[in-house]
C-alpha cells in the first residue's frame, strides 16, 4: 500500500504514513496521558487534602489550647525576685491551713533550661502525717504553680503520728527576653527597648538578676 | 509475476466452444461450454490460458538481450512471420536452450488483440480479474522440458475437442485443436511429423493403445511451469494497474482520514479533560492554599508552645501525684508496723523505712506493695532485728519504683 518509489504513489503513501502516525500518537496519548488528566481524581485528592488540613488544623488548635492552658496554669510570668516571696506566701498559707508548723524555707539557686528558668526551693514542716499529705495534695493543685520535686518524711522521736517533712519544690519561670542595648550615639543616657516574651506577652525592661543562691 | 500468479484463484483455459477452469484452492477442475456456465468463478482473479486455435506460434532466433529490447526487435520481425499486422497482435516469447548464428531460438506466440479483448470482456462480465494471459500450449513446452521429452505427441481431451501438440527434437513443431471425428487422421499426421520412436501422451483420450495415459490435464501444472510470458494487452494491463493503484490510494486516504478522525477525537477529549481539570484546579487550589496556610500557622503556634508546655505538663501532671503515693504507702501498712521515714524523689525509686514487731508483717507489707500496679521493682533493701525496751522489733527498708515517676526536668545549666 505504501510506495515512495513511484511519484504517483508518494502523496497517498505520505498521507497513509501520516494517518498511521496520527493513530499511533492517539493511542499513546489515550493510554499514557489521558488517564493523568482526571478532574474527578484531582477534585477527590483536593478534598482529601483539605480534610487532612482540617484534621491537622483541629489537632494543632487543640494542642495549642492544651499548651496555652498548661503555660497559663503552671508558668510564673513574674520576675524571679517576685516569685520567691510569692512562693513563701503560698507555702505559709497552705501550712497554716493544714495546721502544720513551718520550720524552714530556703530558695535555691535558679537554673536555666532551654524553655525558661527553674527556681528550686526547700521547706521543712512538722505535723501529723495526714496533714502533710493533705498539704502536698493542695500543692499539687494548679493554683500553687509549684511542682513537687522531692519529699522526705522522718517520724519524730516518741511521737507516733508526727513527722518532720522536708519538701523540695520547683517553680518554672518564663524566660526573660534578652534586653537589646542600643549603641551609644551621644552622651545621653542609654535606652533599653522593651521586648515581648512570646509566652508571657509581658515586656521586660530590666535584666533579671539571680537573687538567691 | 510470481506474486501475481500466487494470488490467482483460477486458471482458465478458454476457447469459444469450450472452457476449462481449475480452482487453485480446491485443486478441482470444472468444464463447460462457456465461462458463464461454470459455477464459482465470479469475482475471482485468474490466469488465462488461450486456446491453441487463437494462438499463432513460430520458432524464431532472437538476440540475447533484455526482454524489453527483444520485444522491440520481435515486433519488427512479426510482419515477416505472421500474416496479421503487428499492431493487431499481442505477442511474447519463451526462450529455449538452443542457439544458432542469428541468436537464441525462441518460441514466439501471438494472438489477435480482438480475440483477447473478447476473452477479457467475457471475464469482465463475471467480474473476473485477469492477471496473466498465456498460450495453452506453453504448458506442454514446459512439461516436455521438465520430463525430457524430445519428440512426442501430447493429446488432451478438451470437451468435444482434443488439444494436440507435436514436438520433434525438442521443438514445438505443431499445435492445434482437432475434433473427435478427425482425431485419428490428425494423430497419424502428427506421428509422421514427430518421427519414429516418438511417444504419445494422452489425457482422457483413447487412441490405439500405445499412448501413455496422463492422470490430469495440463492446466493444473501451471504453477509448476513457472511461465512468465504474458499476452495481456498493454491497455488492459495499464487499466488493471491503475485500478489497483486507485484502490490502494483509496485505502491510503481512508487511513489518513481515520487517523485524522481518531486524532481529532482524542485531541478533543484531551482538551475537554484539560479544561475540566483547569476548572477544578482553579476551584480547589486557592482553598487548599488557604487551608494549608491556616493549618501551618496553627501548627507553628502549637510547635512554639510545645517545648515549654510539655515540660510543665510532665512536672505538674505526673502519672501519680506524690500525695497519692504517700497515702498508698501509709494505707498499706499492716498492724504493729510503723513508718520511720519515706523519701520520694522525681525520677528515682521510692524509699520506705519502718519498724515492725514481726518479720511476717514486713513480708505482708512487701507483698501488699508488690500487688499494687502503682509500683514496680518492689524490693526489700534490709531487715534488722533488735529490741526496743525489751520488745523484739525489726527495722526494714523497702525500695519501689512508682510507675510513671519521671524526672522533673533534665539537668540544665546553673544560672550565672
Amino acid at each position: 500500500m505504501i510506495n515512495f518509489k513511484d511519484p504517483k504513489d508518494q502523496t497517498p503513501s505520505a498521507l497513509a504514513v501520516l494517518g498511521m502516525l496520527l493513530i499511533g500518537a492517539s493511542v499513546i496519548v489515550s493510554i499514557f496521558f489521558l488517564k493523568g488528566i482526571d478532574a474527578n481524581a484531582y477534585a477527590a485528592k483536593a478534598r482529601k487534602d483539605q480534610n487532612e488540613f482540617e484534621k491537622r488544623k483541629e489537632k494543632a488548635r487543640a494542642n495549642k489550647v492544651t499548651y496555652s492552658d498548661a503555660i497559663e496554669r503552671y508558668l510564673w510570668t513574674e520576675k524571679e525576685d517576685l516569685v520567691t516571696p510569692a512562693a513563701l506566701t503560698i507555702l505559709s498559707k497552705r501550712a497554716a491551713e493544714n495546721n502544720l508548723r513551718m520550720i524552714s524555707y530556703r530558695p535555691m539557686k535558679s537554673t536555666e533550661i532551654p524553655t525558661g528558668i527553674l527556681l528550686p526551693m526547700q521547706f521543712t514542716i512538722d505535723g501529723p502525717f495526714a496533714s502533710v499529705a493533705a498539704m502536698l495534695e493542695t500543692l499539687e493543685q494548679p493554683g500553687s504553680k509549684l511542682a513537687v520535686q522531692q519529699v522526705q518524711f522522718a517520724s519524730q522521736e516518741g511521737q507516733s503520728d508526727l513527722v518532720s517533712a522536708n519538701i523540695s519544690l520547683v517553680a518554672f519561670l518564663a524566660k526573660p527576653e534578652p534586653v537589646k542595648v542600643e549603641p551609644k550615639k551621644d552622651t545621653t543616657s542609654p535606652k533599653t527597648s522593651p521586648s515581648v516574651n512570646p509566652i508571657t506577652k509581658a515586656g521586660n525592661k530590666t535584666i533579671p538578676k539571680t537573687t538567691h543562691g | 509475476m510470481s506474486q501475481k500468479t500466487q494470488a490467482a484463484q483460477l486458471i482458465i483455459e478458454w476457447d469459444r466452444e469450450w472452457v476449462r477452469v481449475h480452482f487453485v484452492d480446491s485443486a478441482t477442475t470444472k468444464e463447460g461450454a462457456s465461462l458463464a456456465a461454470i459455477e464459482g468463478v465470479n469475482g475471482k482473479t485468474a490466469i488465462l490460458l488461450l486456446s491453441r486455435r487463437l494462438i499463432l506460434q513460430r520458432s524464431l532466433a532472437l538476440p540475447d538481450a533484455q526482454k524489453s529490447d527483444v520485444l522491440v526487435a520481435l515486433k519488427m520481425k512479426l510482419v515477416d512471420v505472421f500474416p496479421i499486422p503487428a499492431s493487431e497482435l499481442a505477442f511474447d516469447y519463451i526462450p529455449t536452450s538452443e542457439r544458432n548464428d542469428q541468436g537464441r531460438v525462441c518460441n514466439v506466440f501471438a494472438a489477435k488483440t480482438s480475440d483477447i479483448n473478447e476473452v477479457i470482456a467475457d471475464c469482465s462480465n463475471l467480474s473476473i480479474v485477469i492477471q496473466q494471459i498465456v498460450p495453452a500450449q506453453a504448458l506442454t513446452i514446459k512439461f516436455a522440458e521438465q520430463n525430457a521429452v524430445a519428440s512426442g505427441i501430447f493429446a488432451e481431451r478438451f470437451g468435444d475437442l482434443v488439444n494436440l501438440d507435436v514436438y520433434k527434437y525438442g521443438d514445438l513443431v505443431s499445435s492445434k485443436v482437432a475434433d473427435l471425428n478427425s482425431l485419428d487422421n490428425e494423430i497419424a499426421r502428427m506421428r509422421a511429423m514427430a518421427g519414429e520412436g516418438a511417444k504419445t501422451y494422452a489425457y482422457n483420450v483413447n487412441l490405439d493403445g500405445s499412448e501413455q495415459k496422463l492422470a490430469a490435464p495440463f492446466i493444473g501444472s501451471f504453477f509448476q511451469s513457472g511461465l512468465t510470458l504474458d499476452l495481456e494487452p498493454e491497455e488492459y494491463r495499464t487499466n488493471r494497474n491503475e485500478k489497483i493503484r486507485k484502490d490502494r490510494h483509496q485505502k491510503c486516504y481512508l487511513l489518513f482520514i481515520a487517523g485524522l478522525a481518531i486524532a481529532a477525537f482524542v485531541g478533543d477529549d484531551y482538551m475537554r479533560r484539560q479544561t475540566k481539570l483547569n476548572t477544578e484546579i482553579a476551584k480547589y487550589e486557592q482553598k487548599t492554599k488557604q487551608s494549608k496556610q491556616v493549618t501551618e500557622s496553627d501548627e507553628s503556634a502549637a510547635t512554639k508552645l510545645k517545648p515549654s508546655a510539655e515540660i510543665l505538663l510532665k512536672a505538674f501532671e505526673p502519672a501519680q501525684p506524690p500525695s497519692d503515693i504517700l497515702k498508698v504507702v501509709s494505707q498499706l501498712l499492716p498492724r504493729d508496723t510503723w513508718l520511720t521515714g519515706v523519701t520520694f524523689e522525681r525520677g528515682k525509686p521510692l524509699q520506705i523505712r519502718g519498724t515492725s514487731k514481726k518479720n511476717e508483717l514486713v513480708s505482708a507489707y512487701l507483698l501488699a506493695l508488690g500487688k499494687q500496679s502503682r509500683f514496680r521493682d518492689v524490693r526489700l533493701a534490709y531487715l534488722n532485728s533488735g529490741d526496743i525496751e525489751d520488745i523484739p522489733t525489726v527495722q526494714f527498708s523497702i525500695t519501689a519504683f512508682p510507675v510513671g515517676n519521671l524526672v522533673l526536668v533534665e539537668a540544665g545549666k546553673k544560672k550565672k
